[in-house]
């Protein structure tokens, strides 16, 4: 009897080790994980950003005028159903 | 014999080693004496009740040191990086987003540095040595406490490279985070900006400040004595949240350049307009002239950052005509094609003359209405209840705060004092006496396109799909076939009239008050219409400030602007044209744009 609370503390013991370790690799894994997604969502910000500056109207339209010639229709011509 | 021999190899033995001893008899064992345990055990017990005893002391009367001096040791705060939310058009584009930049800082007290480091830090960063000697306290500058001074802010990835790479002792680049807009001065008005330490100053940086800045984070941990960390204790962050404007990039960049191009083109002052979605009151688009560039806040000026369409009031003008018609109907003392003589063009009320610019003779509602007949709406409104033009103008919201949501908004001015007084109500029912913002006359005109139903005006995505009726329907229904007049050949904006579709709108030109009063050189010019007339989908006020080239009136200055951003906007959100379609004998008429 007593041989086997002995048993039963020692294998509870060895097993909380093992989860305490488990936990701070699965921290460690979950940390490198969220400076992935740091990393990431600073990469796509800043390609919002190249695009926003690149494919605004505002940068589309002058250069739509200035450096193809394209502009307005002078006249439209409604199709009427 | 064999013992013989036995005896032999004994003796030989013993001639070599001796003779052999016996060993000695063990002597009698002391037996151990009892009291020996008892006082090791005795010694054992008392260390163990001294240490159990100082333990509980020590828990007892000193637990809050301890537990802060553990925490000292094992538990450490580490911060969580946050960026500011982003703001977003209700498309999805980007109005303002944080990107990583870097900063470089030193201790002015740790950091030793020569010349000659200076020197080459100034040839990476771009910047005088003597600057950055004068910003780490090398002379002074720097007070004895100060254990932080930045060198330079806001660099780029590659310049901070460049300082790593000069590895100057004591001087550190670190990452924070910078505010890009990318539609520059185009949004600046309602999106706002940030100050250096990306707090919000205007706008909706400033109004949504909380939310989109978040919560710095921190999280608490455990570490072991190599440093690792064990265990998270406890995780603060309240992240950041993207916003979503109700503001459509594509209208605002149109209306932007339309305004500023009326702006430049009437040497005004300055110049607002407001776009409304009818269905939801959403702000479409916003646009002040001057404006500033939030991404350059060194070249910014004072009259540019004003949100001038809702923090200017202006005294409207005839632009409210068309709600004293509106009180006239209620009131039932005319109907549409009540007549009117507005002859010889002018009348007296009490000491003041109040006049037409020329005699039209006798006018029917719809054409006082059409012409903005002062001397029409001033009659009409003599003959009405003395707070009919007032109530009317109180339901529609002018002199009213709107709640936008937008900071700075001015509330105006609309007071019954001068009721009693003719006079009084005869300036009211044409736009005197009264002050609202641009914001506020595009609300009672948002009213007017929902058929008598208000609608709160929302700068977030997400509007009021529902409204509350405050005017009735057929009263309302008949101001708006009225006021399509306006934009016809006979009434005073036919500039205002957009290609291609339906309009309903009115015009409005007011002296501005100078120092000795009203002042004859200096007007406002406006224009407030919906369109398409029949089922509307946008409403549009456009206000010019002080136009000082050529023409001053609304249907010359701001209707024309009317004109083109209705024609643009409605192609853009897919509005199909409603004008009356070509006759038959001339299929597929070009409409000139």
């Amino acid at each position: 009897m007593g041989l086997a609370a002995y048993l039963g503390v020692a294998v509870a013991g060895v097993q909380t080790a093992r989860q305490a370790d488990q936990v701070r690799a699965l921290y460690q894994q979950l940390s490198d994980n969220r400076r992935v997604e740091d990393d990431h969502l600073r990469e796509y910000r800043l390609l919002l950003l190249e695009r926003a500056t690149f494919a605004g109207t505002q940068s589309v339209e002058p250069v739509a005028a200035e450096q193809l010639g394209m502009r307005f229709p002078e006249q439209v011509v409604p199709v009427w159903p | 014999m064999a013992l013989s021999r036995g005896r032999k190899r004994g003796r030989r033995r013993e001639r070599r080693t001796g003779p052999l001893r016996e060993p000695p008899p063990p002597a009698a064992a002391k037996p151990l004496a009892a009291w020996r345990h008892y006082v090791v055990l005795a010694l054992l017990s008392f260390a163990l009740a001294g240490l159990a005893a100082r333990a509980g002391y020590l828990v007892a009367t000193e637990r809050e040191f301890l537990q802060d001096q553990g925490e000292a040791r094992a538990v450490r705060d580490v911060a969580i990086p946050v960026h500011r939310g982003m703001i977003f058009d209700r498309n999805g584009e980007p109005l303002a987003v944080s990107a990583p930049m870097h900063y470089v800082w030193l201790d002015p007290h740790l950091a030793r540095l020569q010349d000659e480091d200076f020197q080459r830090l100034g040839n990476a960063l771009g910047l005088a040595p003597e600057l950055l000697a004068r910003r780490a306290g090398v002379d002074g500058d720097v007070p004895p406490r100060r254990r932080f001074a930045y060198l330079a802010r806001h660099l780029p990835p590659a310049t901070a490279a460049r300082v790593r790479e000069l590895d100057i002792d004591g001087v550190q680049v670190a990452r924070a985070y910078h505010r890009f807009y990318p539609a520059g001065e185009t949004a600046a008005h309602v999106v706002g900006r940030t100050d250096i330490d990306d707090v919000g100053q205007e706008g909706i940086e400033l109004a949504l400040n909380g939310p989109l800045t978040g919560t710095p984070g921190s999280k608490r941990v455990l570490r072991d004595n190599k440093g690792q960390v064990v265990k998270v204790l406890e995780y603060r962050r309240r992240p950041t949240e993207d916003v979503h404007l109700a503001l459509d990039l594509r209208l605002q960049f149109l209306a932007y350049r339309e305004l500023k191009a009326a702006v430049e083109h009437h040497g005004a002052m300055a110049g607002s307009l407001v776009l409304l979605s009818v269905a939801t009151g959403e702000v479409l688009a916003l646009a002040n002239l001057p404006s500033f560039n939030p991404n350059d806040w060194s070249k910014r000026g004072v009259a540019g950052v004003r949100n001038r369409a809702v923090a200017d009031l202006y005294e409207p003008g005839s632009t409210v005509k068309p709600f004293t018609v509106l009180a006239a109907l209620e009131a039932g003392t005319h109907d549409v094609d009540t007549v009117i003589d507005t002859s010889p063009g002018y009348f007296r009320v009490g000491r003041k003359t109040i006049e037409d610019p020329r005699d039209r003779g006798p006018l029917t509602v719809a054409q006082v209405l059409a012409k903005s007949s002062q001397v029409g709406i001033a009659k009409m409104a003599l003959e009405m209840a003395p707070d009919a033009v007032f109530n009317v103008f109180q339901r529609a919201g002018l002199g009213d705060y709107t709640g936008c949501g937008l900071p700075g908004e001015a509330i105006g001015a609309l007071n019954a004092a001068d009721l009693d007084k003719p006079i009084g109500r005869a300036v009211l029912a044409y736009g005197y006496g009264l002050t609202a913002s641009p914001v506020q006359l595009a609300r009672a005109y948002l009213l007017l396109a929902n058929a008598g139903e208000r609608k709160d005006i929302a700068v977030l995505r997400g509007g009021q799909e529902a409204g509350e009726r405050v005017f009735a329907a057929h009263h309302v229904q008949a101001v708006t076939t009225m006021m399509r007049g306006v934009l016809e050949p006979t009434g005073t904006a036919p500039k205002g009239k957009p290609q291609g579709y339906s309009a309903a709108g009115k015009t409005g030109t007011v002296r501005k008050v100078g120092a000795a009063g009203y002042d004859d050189t200096a007007h406002v010019a406006f224009f407030a219409g919906f369109a398409p007339a029949a089922r509307p989908r946008i409403v549009l006020v456009v206000v010019i400030n002080q136009p000082r080239r050529g023409p001053i009136g609304g249907g010359e200055v701001a209707a024309p602007v009317f004109a083109r951003v209705v024609e643009r906007a409605l192609r853009i959100l897919g509005v199909p044209p409603n004008a009356d379609p070509p006759a038959a004998d001339a299929p597929g008429k070009g409409v000139p744009a």
